[in-house]
Protein backbone atom coordinates (compact mmCIF):
# COMPACT_ATOMS: atom_id res chain seq x y z
CA UNK A 1 0.00 0.00 0.00
CA UNK A 2 2.33 2.66 -1.21
CA UNK A 3 1.20 6.17 -1.87
CA UNK A 4 -1.48 6.62 -4.48
CA UNK A 5 -1.32 3.02 -5.62
CA UNK A 6 -3.58 1.96 -2.83
CA UNK A 7 -6.51 3.86 -4.25
CA UNK A 8 -7.88 1.94 -7.16
CA UNK A 9 -8.09 3.89 -10.36
CA UNK A 10 -11.39 3.04 -11.96
CA UNK A 11 -11.04 1.60 -15.43
CA UNK A 12 -7.75 -0.07 -14.60
CA UNK A 13 -7.54 -3.60 -15.96
CA UNK A 14 -7.97 -6.31 -13.32
CA UNK A 15 -4.99 -8.51 -12.79
CA UNK A 16 -5.03 -12.27 -12.91
CA UNK A 17 -5.25 -12.96 -9.25
CA UNK A 18 -8.71 -13.24 -7.80
CA UNK A 19 -8.69 -13.91 -4.06
CA UNK A 20 -10.30 -17.18 -3.10
CA UNK A 21 -12.72 -15.43 -0.80
CA UNK A 22 -14.23 -13.58 -3.75
CA UNK A 23 -14.59 -16.62 -5.93
CA UNK A 24 -16.43 -18.44 -3.19
CA UNK A 25 -19.31 -15.98 -3.13
CA UNK A 26 -21.77 -18.07 -5.08
CA UNK A 27 -24.78 -15.79 -4.83
CA UNK A 28 -23.20 -12.95 -6.74
CA UNK A 29 -24.68 -12.54 -10.17
CA UNK A 30 -24.28 -9.85 -12.77
CA UNK A 31 -24.68 -6.95 -10.38
CA UNK A 32 -23.29 -6.29 -6.95
CA UNK A 33 -25.62 -7.61 -4.31
CA UNK A 34 -26.81 -5.21 -1.68
CA UNK A 35 -25.60 -7.40 1.07
CA UNK A 36 -23.02 -5.54 3.12
CA UNK A 37 -22.42 -8.44 5.43
CA UNK A 38 -21.38 -10.61 2.53
CA UNK A 39 -19.24 -7.85 1.08
CA UNK A 40 -17.41 -7.44 4.34
CA UNK A 41 -16.90 -11.17 4.60
CA UNK A 42 -14.92 -11.03 1.38
CA UNK A 43 -12.44 -8.65 2.93
CA UNK A 44 -12.41 -10.45 6.23
CA UNK A 45 -11.16 -13.41 4.25
CA UNK A 46 -7.92 -11.46 3.82
CA UNK A 47 -7.34 -11.37 7.56
CA UNK A 48 -5.94 -14.89 7.77
CA UNK A 49 -3.44 -14.15 5.03
CA UNK A 50 -1.65 -11.21 6.63
CA UNK A 51 0.05 -10.39 9.89
CA UNK A 52 1.01 -7.46 12.08
CA UNK A 53 0.51 -3.99 10.65
CA UNK A 54 -0.88 -5.36 7.39
CA UNK A 55 -3.51 -7.26 9.31
CA UNK A 56 -4.51 -4.04 11.02
CA UNK A 57 -4.84 -2.39 7.61
CA UNK A 58 -7.21 -5.20 6.58
CA UNK A 59 -9.27 -4.50 9.68
CA UNK A 60 -9.44 -0.84 8.75
CA UNK A 61 -10.46 -1.65 5.18
CA UNK A 62 -13.18 -4.01 6.33
CA UNK A 63 -14.39 -1.49 8.82
CA UNK A 64 -14.53 1.23 6.18
CA UNK A 65 -16.57 -1.10 3.98
CA UNK A 66 -18.96 -1.76 6.82
CA UNK A 67 -19.31 1.91 7.63
CA UNK A 68 -19.47 3.23 4.14
CA UNK A 69 -21.51 0.86 2.09
CA UNK A 70 -23.98 -1.01 4.17
CA UNK A 71 -26.93 0.54 5.88
CA UNK A 72 -28.07 -2.70 7.44
CA UNK A 73 -24.63 -3.69 8.60
CA UNK A 74 -24.03 -0.18 9.74
CA UNK A 75 -27.01 -0.39 12.01
CA UNK A 76 -25.96 -3.73 13.38
CA UNK A 77 -22.42 -2.68 14.13
CA UNK A 78 -22.77 0.86 15.23
CA UNK A 79 -23.95 2.65 18.29
CA UNK A 80 -27.56 3.56 19.04
CA UNK A 81 -28.81 6.62 17.13
CA UNK A 82 -29.14 8.68 20.29
CA UNK A 83 -25.49 8.28 21.15
CA UNK A 84 -24.48 9.00 17.57
CA UNK A 85 -26.44 12.21 17.75
CA UNK A 86 -24.69 13.25 20.95
CA UNK A 87 -21.34 12.55 19.37
CA UNK A 88 -22.16 14.64 16.38
CA UNK A 89 -23.16 17.43 18.68
CA UNK A 90 -19.82 17.07 20.44
CA UNK A 91 -17.92 17.15 17.21
CA UNK A 92 -19.82 20.11 15.90
CA UNK A 93 -19.17 21.92 19.13
CA UNK A 94 -15.47 21.70 18.47
CA UNK A 95 -15.89 22.89 14.91
CA UNK A 96 -18.20 25.82 15.44
CA UNK A 97 -16.41 28.76 16.98
CA UNK A 98 -19.51 30.79 17.62
CA UNK A 99 -19.90 31.17 21.38
CA UNK A 100 -23.61 31.56 21.27
CA UNK A 101 -24.12 28.44 19.24
CA UNK A 102 -21.88 26.56 21.62
CA UNK A 103 -24.14 27.53 24.46
CA UNK A 104 -27.18 26.34 22.58
CA UNK A 105 -25.49 23.08 21.83
CA UNK A 106 -24.41 22.63 25.42
CA UNK A 107 -27.93 23.21 26.50
CA UNK A 108 -29.37 20.75 24.05
CA UNK A 109 -26.69 18.23 24.66
CA UNK A 110 -27.75 18.32 28.26
CA UNK A 111 -31.35 17.93 27.17
CA UNK A 112 -30.43 15.04 24.94
CA UNK A 113 -28.57 13.28 27.74
CA UNK A 114 -31.49 13.77 30.06
CA UNK A 115 -33.86 12.54 27.40
CA UNK A 116 -31.79 9.44 27.05
CA UNK A 117 -32.03 8.84 30.79
CA UNK A 118 -35.77 9.19 30.60
CA UNK A 119 -36.26 6.51 27.97
CA UNK A 120 -37.86 4.15 30.38
CA UNK A 121 -39.78 6.62 32.45
CA UNK A 122 -43.54 6.70 32.37
CA UNK A 123 -43.78 10.43 32.11
CA UNK A 124 -45.07 13.22 29.97
CA UNK A 125 -41.52 14.57 29.87
CA UNK A 126 -41.22 12.76 26.59
CA UNK A 127 -43.50 15.21 24.89
CA UNK A 128 -42.14 18.38 26.39
CA UNK A 129 -38.46 17.48 26.14
CA UNK A 130 -38.62 16.08 22.70
CA UNK A 131 -40.47 18.95 21.12
CA UNK A 132 -38.01 21.48 22.49
CA UNK A 133 -34.99 19.48 21.52
CA UNK A 134 -36.24 19.09 18.01
CA UNK A 135 -37.22 22.70 17.52
CA UNK A 136 -33.89 23.94 18.75
CA UNK A 137 -31.83 21.57 16.67
CA UNK A 138 -33.89 22.45 13.66
CA UNK A 139 -33.74 26.18 14.11
CA UNK A 140 -30.26 26.79 15.44
CA UNK A 141 -27.96 23.88 15.28
CA UNK A 142 -28.86 22.44 11.91
CA UNK A 143 -28.31 25.79 10.24
CA UNK A 144 -24.63 25.42 10.97
CA UNK A 145 -24.27 22.19 9.05
CA UNK A 146 -23.95 21.31 5.39
CA UNK A 147 -27.09 20.04 3.68
CA UNK A 148 -25.77 16.51 3.66
CA UNK A 149 -24.93 16.61 7.34
CA UNK A 150 -28.25 18.22 8.04
CA UNK A 151 -30.19 15.44 6.34
CA UNK A 152 -28.16 12.79 8.06
CA UNK A 153 -28.46 14.45 11.42
CA UNK A 154 -32.15 15.03 11.11
CA UNK A 155 -32.66 11.38 10.35
CA UNK A 156 -30.65 10.53 13.43
CA UNK A 157 -32.90 12.73 15.49
CA UNK A 158 -35.94 11.11 13.99
CA UNK A 159 -34.40 7.79 14.90
CA UNK A 160 -34.28 8.91 18.49
CA UNK A 161 -37.86 10.02 18.31
CA UNK A 162 -38.97 6.70 16.87
CA UNK A 163 -37.15 4.87 19.59
CA UNK A 164 -38.62 7.09 22.25
CA UNK A 165 -42.06 6.68 20.78
CA UNK A 166 -41.79 2.93 20.75
CA UNK A 167 -40.37 2.70 24.24
CA UNK A 168 -42.76 5.26 25.54
CA UNK A 169 -45.82 3.42 24.31
CA UNK A 170 -44.44 0.06 25.28
CA UNK A 171 -43.84 1.26 28.83
CA UNK A 172 -46.94 3.33 29.34
CA UNK A 173 -49.70 1.48 27.64
CA UNK A 174 -48.11 -1.79 26.68
CA UNK A 175 -48.84 -4.02 23.75
CA UNK A 176 -52.57 -4.39 23.86
CA UNK A 177 -53.50 -8.00 23.23
CA UNK A 178 -56.22 -8.67 20.72
CA UNK A 179 -58.52 -10.57 23.04
CA UNK A 180 -61.89 -9.23 22.05
CA UNK A 181 -65.22 -10.68 22.95
CA UNK A 182 -66.78 -11.53 19.66
CA UNK A 183 -65.66 -12.98 16.38
CA UNK A 184 -66.92 -10.10 14.30
CA UNK A 185 -64.81 -7.64 16.24
CA UNK A 186 -61.80 -9.87 16.04
CA UNK A 187 -62.16 -10.09 12.27
CA UNK A 188 -62.60 -6.36 12.03
CA UNK A 189 -59.41 -5.76 14.00
CA UNK A 190 -57.52 -8.31 12.04
CA UNK A 191 -58.24 -6.37 8.89
CA UNK A 192 -57.09 -3.22 10.62
CA UNK A 193 -53.89 -4.85 11.64
CA UNK A 194 -52.98 -5.36 8.04
CA UNK A 195 -51.89 -1.75 8.10
CA UNK A 196 -50.28 -1.38 11.48
CA UNK A 197 -50.57 -1.90 15.20
CA UNK A 198 -52.97 -0.88 17.89
CA UNK A 199 -50.76 0.92 20.33
CA UNK A 200 -53.38 1.58 22.96
CA UNK A 201 -56.90 0.52 23.79
CA UNK A 202 -59.01 2.05 26.50
CA UNK A 203 -61.91 -0.30 26.67
CA UNK A 204 -64.94 -0.36 28.94
CA UNK A 205 -65.49 -3.56 30.93
CA UNK A 206 -68.53 -4.56 28.83
CA UNK A 207 -71.37 -2.91 26.89
CA UNK A 208 -74.00 -1.36 29.18
CA UNK A 209 -77.74 -1.48 28.55
CA UNK A 210 -78.56 2.17 29.22
CA UNK A 211 -75.34 3.48 27.74
CA UNK A 212 -74.43 4.60 24.28
CA UNK A 213 -71.66 2.24 23.27
CA UNK A 214 -69.24 4.14 21.05
CA UNK A 215 -66.01 3.18 19.37
CA UNK A 216 -63.43 5.72 18.31
CA UNK A 217 -60.24 4.93 16.51
CA UNK A 218 -57.54 7.54 16.41
CA UNK A 219 -55.23 6.95 13.49
CA UNK A 220 -51.81 8.33 14.29
CA UNK A 221 -49.95 9.99 11.49
CA UNK A 222 -46.27 10.64 11.59
CA UNK A 223 -46.24 13.96 9.88
CA UNK A 224 -42.97 15.54 10.99
CA UNK A 225 -39.44 15.02 9.73
CA UNK A 226 -37.61 15.16 6.45
CA UNK A 227 -39.84 15.06 3.40
CA UNK A 228 -38.87 11.63 2.12
CA UNK A 229 -39.16 10.12 5.53
CA UNK A 230 -42.51 11.69 6.15
CA UNK A 231 -44.10 10.65 2.89
CA UNK A 232 -42.57 7.22 3.05
CA UNK A 233 -44.01 6.39 6.41
CA UNK A 234 -47.31 8.01 6.70
CA UNK A 235 -49.73 9.20 4.12
CA UNK A 236 -50.39 6.18 2.00
CA UNK A 237 -50.87 3.99 5.03
CA UNK A 238 -53.24 6.48 6.60
CA UNK A 239 -55.29 6.60 3.42
CA UNK A 240 -55.46 2.83 3.21
CA UNK A 241 -56.31 2.34 6.87
CA UNK A 242 -58.96 5.02 6.73
CA UNK A 243 -60.63 3.49 3.73
CA UNK A 244 -60.54 0.12 5.31
CA UNK A 245 -62.30 1.47 8.39
CA UNK A 246 -64.95 3.30 6.43
CA UNK A 247 -65.70 0.75 3.74
CA UNK A 248 -65.26 -2.53 5.52
CA UNK A 249 -65.83 -1.79 9.15
CA UNK A 250 -68.62 0.79 9.25
CA UNK A 251 -66.71 3.69 10.79
CA UNK A 252 -67.59 7.30 10.09
CA UNK A 253 -64.72 9.57 9.15
CA UNK A 254 -64.91 12.31 11.74
CA UNK A 255 -62.11 14.51 10.51
CA UNK A 256 -58.47 15.27 10.74
CA UNK A 257 -57.41 16.39 14.14
CA UNK A 258 -54.31 17.91 12.70
CA UNK A 259 -53.08 17.95 9.17
CA UNK A 260 -49.71 19.36 8.41
CA UNK A 261 -47.86 18.96 5.17
CA UNK A 262 -45.37 20.87 3.10
CA UNK A 263 -46.63 22.42 -0.13
CA UNK A 264 -44.46 19.91 -2.01
CA UNK A 265 -46.10 16.97 -0.29
CA UNK A 266 -49.54 18.33 -0.99
CA UNK A 267 -48.62 18.87 -4.63
CA UNK A 268 -47.42 15.29 -4.88
CA UNK A 269 -50.66 13.99 -3.40
CA UNK A 270 -52.72 16.20 -5.67
CA UNK A 271 -50.75 15.03 -8.69
CA UNK A 272 -51.30 11.41 -7.74
CA UNK A 273 -55.00 12.00 -7.21
CA UNK A 274 -55.24 13.74 -10.58
CA UNK A 275 -53.53 10.80 -12.27
CA UNK A 276 -55.85 8.32 -10.60
CA UNK A 277 -58.90 10.41 -11.47
CA UNK A 278 -57.87 10.45 -15.13
CA UNK A 279 -57.66 6.68 -15.37
CA UNK A 280 -60.67 4.93 -16.90
CA UNK A 281 -60.28 1.70 -15.01
CA UNK A 282 -58.84 1.47 -11.56
CA UNK A 283 -57.69 -1.59 -9.69
CA UNK A 284 -59.19 -2.20 -6.27
CA UNK A 285 -56.02 -0.94 -4.65
CA UNK A 286 -56.02 2.21 -6.77
CA UNK A 287 -59.67 2.87 -5.95
CA UNK A 288 -58.92 2.74 -2.26
CA UNK A 289 -55.84 4.89 -2.63
CA UNK A 290 -57.83 7.46 -4.57
CA UNK A 291 -60.54 7.61 -1.93
CA UNK A 292 -57.92 7.83 0.79
CA UNK A 293 -56.21 10.71 -0.97
CA UNK A 294 -59.52 12.49 -1.30
CA UNK A 295 -60.03 12.20 2.42
CA UNK A 296 -56.56 13.40 3.26
CA UNK A 297 -56.60 16.23 0.75
CA UNK A 298 -60.13 17.55 0.81
CA UNK A 299 -61.78 16.67 4.06
CA UNK A 300 -59.07 18.08 6.32
CA UNK A 301 -60.43 21.00 8.32
CA UNK A 302 -57.29 23.06 7.97
CA UNK A 303 -53.95 22.39 6.42
CA UNK A 304 -50.97 24.15 7.81
CA UNK A 305 -48.36 24.20 5.12
CA UNK A 306 -44.64 23.96 5.46
CA UNK A 307 -42.29 25.32 8.03
CA UNK A 308 -43.48 28.87 7.50
CA UNK A 309 -46.96 27.99 8.59
CA UNK A 310 -48.49 29.14 5.34
CA UNK A 311 -52.02 28.03 4.93
CA UNK A 312 -53.06 26.17 1.82
CA UNK A 313 -56.56 26.78 0.53
CA UNK A 314 -58.99 24.29 1.92
CA UNK A 315 -60.92 23.04 -1.05
CA UNK A 316 -63.75 21.33 0.69
CA UNK A 317 -64.15 21.49 4.41
CA UNK A 318 -66.49 18.84 5.73
CA UNK A 319 -69.53 20.97 6.64
CA UNK A 320 -70.38 18.73 9.55
CA UNK A 321 -66.97 18.99 11.07
CA UNK A 322 -67.36 20.56 14.46
CA UNK A 323 -64.01 21.96 15.32
CA UNK A 324 -63.78 24.24 12.34
CA UNK A 325 -61.17 26.32 10.74
CA UNK A 326 -61.18 29.29 13.10
CA UNK A 327 -60.70 27.05 16.09
CA UNK A 328 -57.66 25.53 14.49
CA UNK A 329 -56.16 28.90 13.76
CA UNK A 330 -56.59 29.77 17.40
CA UNK A 331 -55.00 26.56 18.64
CA UNK A 332 -52.02 26.79 16.33
CA UNK A 333 -51.52 30.42 17.20
CA UNK A 334 -51.23 29.38 20.82
CA UNK A 335 -48.72 26.68 19.99
CA UNK A 336 -46.65 29.11 17.96
CA UNK A 337 -46.73 31.62 20.77
CA UNK A 338 -45.39 29.05 23.23
CA UNK A 339 -42.57 28.12 20.91
CA UNK A 340 -41.78 31.77 20.35
CA UNK A 341 -41.64 32.42 24.07
CA UNK A 342 -39.21 29.58 24.52
CA UNK A 343 -36.86 30.89 21.83
CA UNK A 344 -37.05 34.33 23.32
CA UNK A 345 -36.03 33.00 26.70
CA UNK A 346 -33.03 31.19 25.26
CA UNK A 347 -32.00 34.32 23.38
CA UNK A 348 -32.14 36.41 26.52
CA UNK A 349 -30.27 33.94 28.66
CA UNK A 350 -27.51 33.30 26.20
CA UNK A 351 -26.11 36.77 26.91
CA UNK A 352 -26.61 36.48 30.64
CA UNK A 353 -23.77 35.14 32.86
CA UNK A 354 -26.19 33.17 35.03
CA UNK A 355 -28.22 31.96 32.09
CA UNK A 356 -28.13 28.27 33.03
CA UNK A 357 -30.00 28.75 36.30
CA UNK A 358 -32.54 31.06 34.78
CA UNK A 359 -32.98 28.82 31.80
CA UNK A 360 -33.84 25.92 34.03
CA UNK A 361 -36.48 27.98 35.76
CA UNK A 362 -37.89 29.24 32.53
CA UNK A 363 -37.71 25.77 31.13
CA UNK A 364 -39.99 24.48 33.87
CA UNK A 365 -42.46 27.26 33.33
CA UNK A 366 -42.46 26.61 29.61
CA UNK A 367 -42.88 22.88 30.09
CA UNK A 368 -45.92 23.40 32.28
CA UNK A 369 -47.48 25.64 29.66
CA UNK A 370 -46.90 23.09 26.94
CA UNK A 371 -48.41 20.31 29.01
CA UNK A 372 -51.49 22.37 29.81
CA UNK A 373 -51.89 23.26 26.17
CA UNK A 374 -51.63 19.64 25.04
CA UNK A 375 -54.01 18.47 27.74
CA UNK A 376 -56.58 20.96 26.62
CA UNK A 377 -56.05 19.99 23.00
CA UNK A 378 -56.54 16.33 23.91
CA UNK A 379 -59.78 17.12 25.70
CA UNK A 380 -61.09 19.17 22.80
CA UNK A 381 -60.24 16.49 20.28
CA UNK A 382 -61.86 13.80 22.39
CA UNK A 383 -65.03 15.76 23.20
CA UNK A 384 -65.46 16.92 19.62
CA UNK A 385 -65.00 13.43 18.25
CA UNK A 386 -67.65 11.98 20.57
CA UNK A 387 -70.02 14.84 19.86
CA UNK A 388 -69.56 14.38 16.14
CA UNK A 389 -70.50 10.72 16.35
CA UNK A 390 -73.55 11.43 18.48
CA UNK A 391 -74.75 14.27 16.28
CA UNK A 392 -74.77 11.92 13.33
CA UNK A 393 -76.43 9.11 15.20
CA UNK A 394 -73.41 6.88 14.65
CA UNK A 395 -71.60 4.44 16.91
CA UNK A 396 -68.20 4.26 15.30
CA UNK A 397 -65.79 7.00 14.31
CA UNK A 398 -62.28 7.38 12.95
CA UNK A 399 -60.06 10.42 13.46
CA UNK A 400 -56.63 11.14 12.00
CA UNK A 401 -54.22 12.78 14.43
CA UNK A 402 -50.58 13.27 15.44
CA UNK A 403 -49.31 10.23 17.26
CA UNK A 404 -47.57 12.19 20.00
CA UNK A 405 -50.95 13.39 21.24
CA UNK A 406 -52.07 9.89 22.14
CA UNK A 407 -50.86 10.23 25.68
CA UNK A 408 -53.38 13.01 26.26
CA UNK A 409 -56.17 11.24 24.44
CA UNK A 410 -55.66 8.29 26.71
CA UNK A 411 -56.28 10.26 29.89
CA UNK A 412 -59.20 12.09 28.26
CA UNK A 413 -60.80 8.82 27.20
CA UNK A 414 -60.57 7.58 30.77
CA UNK A 415 -62.07 10.81 32.11
CA UNK A 416 -64.87 10.69 29.56
CA UNK A 417 -65.84 7.19 30.61
CA UNK A 418 -65.80 8.25 34.26
CA UNK A 419 -67.79 11.45 33.79
CA UNK A 420 -69.97 10.39 30.89
CA UNK A 421 -73.27 11.03 32.69
CA UNK A 422 -72.37 14.73 32.74
CA UNK A 423 -71.47 14.53 29.07
CA UNK A 424 -74.84 12.96 28.20
CA UNK A 425 -76.66 15.61 30.23
CA UNK A 426 -74.78 18.33 28.35
CA UNK A 427 -75.96 16.87 25.03
CA UNK A 428 -79.56 16.67 26.32
CA UNK A 429 -79.40 20.27 27.54
CA UNK A 430 -78.20 21.44 24.17
CA UNK A 431 -80.22 19.22 21.83
CA UNK A 432 -83.30 18.29 23.84
CA UNK A 433 -84.06 15.55 26.35
CA UNK A 434 -85.41 13.20 23.68
CA UNK A 435 -82.42 13.57 21.41
CA UNK A 436 -81.01 10.11 22.10
CA UNK A 437 -84.43 8.41 21.90
CA UNK A 438 -85.01 10.00 18.50
CA UNK A 439 -81.55 9.15 17.14
CA UNK A 440 -80.87 5.79 18.73
CA UNK A 441 -84.33 4.52 19.64
CA UNK A 442 -83.72 4.44 23.37
CA UNK A 443 -82.92 6.78 26.22
CA UNK A 444 -79.25 7.07 27.07
CA UNK A 445 -77.86 7.80 30.51
CA UNK A 446 -74.12 7.48 29.95
CA UNK A 447 -71.44 6.96 27.33
CA UNK A 448 -69.49 3.74 27.13
CA UNK A 449 -66.44 4.64 25.11
CA UNK A 450 -64.29 2.01 23.46
CA UNK A 451 -61.20 3.86 22.39
CA UNK A 452 -58.27 2.77 20.27
CA UNK A 453 -55.07 4.46 19.28
CA UNK A 454 -53.95 2.91 16.06
CA UNK A 455 -50.59 3.59 14.48
CA UNK A 456 -50.52 2.74 10.79
CA UNK A 457 -46.83 3.63 10.65
CA UNK A 458 -45.56 0.60 12.54
CA UNK A 459 -45.58 -2.58 10.46
CA UNK A 460 -47.77 -5.28 11.87
CA UNK A 461 -46.09 -8.15 13.64
CA UNK A 462 -48.61 -10.50 12.10
CA UNK A 463 -47.56 -9.52 8.60
CA UNK B 1 -27.11 23.06 38.89
CA UNK B 2 -23.55 22.07 39.77
CA UNK B 3 -24.33 18.44 39.16
CA UNK B 4 -25.56 19.18 35.64
CA UNK B 5 -22.45 21.20 34.81
CA UNK B 6 -20.31 18.48 36.32
CA UNK B 7 -22.05 15.89 34.24
CA UNK B 8 -21.61 17.97 31.13
CA UNK B 9 -17.92 18.40 31.85
CA UNK B 10 -17.66 14.65 32.29
CA UNK B 11 -19.35 14.05 28.95
CA UNK B 12 -17.12 16.59 27.24
CA UNK B 13 -13.96 15.14 28.81
CA UNK B 14 -15.00 11.70 27.67
CA UNK B 15 -15.21 12.89 24.09
CA UNK B 16 -11.97 14.84 24.31
CA UNK B 17 -10.03 11.64 25.01
CA UNK B 18 -12.00 9.36 22.73
CA UNK B 19 -10.67 7.66 19.62
CA UNK B 20 -13.13 9.75 17.67
CA UNK B 21 -11.56 12.89 19.04
CA UNK B 22 -8.09 11.65 18.17
CA UNK B 23 -9.28 10.90 14.67
CA UNK B 24 -10.85 14.31 14.44
CA UNK B 25 -7.52 15.98 15.16
CA UNK B 26 -5.67 13.89 12.60
CA UNK B 27 -8.37 14.38 9.97
CA UNK B 28 -8.42 18.13 10.63
CA UNK B 29 -4.75 18.41 9.79
CA UNK B 30 -5.01 16.19 6.71
CA UNK B 31 -5.03 17.46 3.15
CA UNK B 32 -8.67 16.50 2.57
CA UNK B 33 -11.06 19.28 1.61
CA UNK B 34 -13.24 20.65 4.39
CA UNK B 35 -16.36 18.94 3.06
CA UNK B 36 -14.47 15.65 2.83
CA UNK B 37 -13.22 16.06 6.39
CA UNK B 38 -16.75 16.63 7.63
CA UNK B 39 -18.07 13.72 5.64
CA UNK B 40 -15.41 11.38 7.00
CA UNK B 41 -15.87 12.54 10.57
CA UNK B 42 -19.60 12.19 10.27
CA UNK B 43 -19.06 8.63 9.09
CA UNK B 44 -16.77 7.77 11.97
CA UNK B 45 -19.08 9.35 14.51
CA UNK B 46 -21.53 6.55 13.80
CA UNK B 47 -19.10 3.87 14.88
CA UNK B 48 -18.42 2.48 18.31
CA UNK B 49 -15.43 4.24 19.78
CA UNK B 50 -13.51 1.06 20.50
CA UNK B 51 -13.88 0.03 16.86
CA UNK B 52 -12.08 3.18 15.80
CA UNK B 53 -8.90 2.15 17.62
CA UNK B 54 -7.52 0.23 14.65
CA UNK B 55 -7.87 3.33 12.48
CA UNK B 56 -6.30 5.58 15.09
CA UNK B 57 -3.37 3.17 15.41
CA UNK B 58 -2.89 3.19 11.66
CA UNK B 59 -3.15 6.91 10.97
CA UNK B 60 -1.28 8.03 14.09
CA UNK B 61 1.88 6.34 12.78
CA UNK B 62 1.33 7.54 9.23
CA UNK B 63 -1.25 10.34 8.82
CA UNK B 64 -1.10 9.98 5.04
CA UNK B 65 -3.34 6.94 5.44
CA UNK B 66 -6.24 9.30 6.06
CA UNK B 67 -6.31 10.33 2.41
CA UNK B 68 -5.80 6.75 1.32
CA UNK B 69 -8.64 5.28 3.30
CA UNK B 70 -10.86 8.17 2.33
CA UNK B 71 -10.18 7.26 -1.29
CA UNK B 72 -11.04 3.65 -0.59
CA UNK B 73 -14.24 4.69 1.11
CA UNK B 74 -15.26 6.80 -1.87
CA UNK B 75 -14.63 4.16 -4.53
CA UNK B 76 -16.31 1.49 -2.46
CA UNK B 77 -19.33 3.67 -1.85
CA UNK B 78 -19.61 4.46 -5.55
CA UNK B 79 -19.33 0.81 -6.55
CA UNK B 80 -21.89 -0.17 -3.95
CA UNK B 81 -24.33 2.53 -4.93
CA UNK B 82 -24.06 1.57 -8.59
CA UNK B 83 -24.26 -2.14 -7.77
CA UNK B 84 -21.12 -2.44 -9.86
CA UNK B 85 -19.79 -5.91 -9.21
CA UNK B 86 -16.96 -5.59 -11.70
CA UNK B 87 -15.55 -2.50 -10.03
CA UNK B 88 -16.07 -4.01 -6.61
CA UNK B 89 -13.97 -7.01 -7.57
CA UNK B 90 -11.30 -4.73 -8.98
CA UNK B 91 -11.17 -2.81 -5.74
CA UNK B 92 -10.69 -5.95 -3.73
CA UNK B 93 -8.10 -7.31 -6.15
CA UNK B 94 -6.16 -4.10 -5.92
CA UNK B 95 -6.47 -4.09 -2.16
CA UNK B 96 -5.15 -7.61 -1.97
CA UNK B 97 -2.18 -6.87 -4.20
CA UNK B 98 -1.27 -3.75 -2.27
CA UNK B 99 -1.55 -5.59 1.00
CA UNK B 100 0.81 -8.24 -0.31
CA UNK B 101 3.32 -5.57 -1.24
CA UNK B 102 3.14 -4.05 2.21
CA UNK B 103 3.52 -7.45 3.81
CA UNK B 104 6.64 -8.10 1.74
CA UNK B 105 8.14 -4.71 2.51
CA UNK B 106 7.60 -5.34 6.23
CA UNK B 107 9.42 -8.64 6.18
Amino acid sequence: MEGEKFILKLGEEPEKFIPESIEKTKEEKETLEINPEKLCKQEKGFLGKFRGKTKNIVRVLTFITALGVGESLLRAQTIPPAEAAFRQVSLAKEEIPHEKVKKYINFFQDKAVKLNEQYKEKTNDFVQNWSKLYYKFENVFLNELTNEQKDSFELELRGIEDKLNDIYFAKTVGEVPVDFNNQEEVESLKSLEAFGDIVYRESPAKPKENALNIEIIFLGQHHAGPKDYRSKHSQELIAKALNNLIENNGYKFIGTEKQEATPETIKKREKLLKELSAKVELTEQEKKLKQGLEHVLYLAPVRIAGEKGEEITVKNVDPEYKLGREKWREIHAEQNELTYQFFQSVETFSSNPSFEQELLEKDKEFSEKVIKYLERRGKEAMDNSVEEIILNGENKGAVVFGLGDAVFFKSEAQKLNQDSKDFVQKIKDELGKDYFRNKYGKDIKEINLDFYVFNPRIPSKSN
Amino acid sequence: MYSILGFLRKVINKYMTSNLNKLQKIISSSSLFDEQKKEFLSLFSKAKDKDLKCIVDLVRDDPSYIEKIYGVYRVKSAAFRNKDLKTWKKILQKEYQDLEKIEKSNL
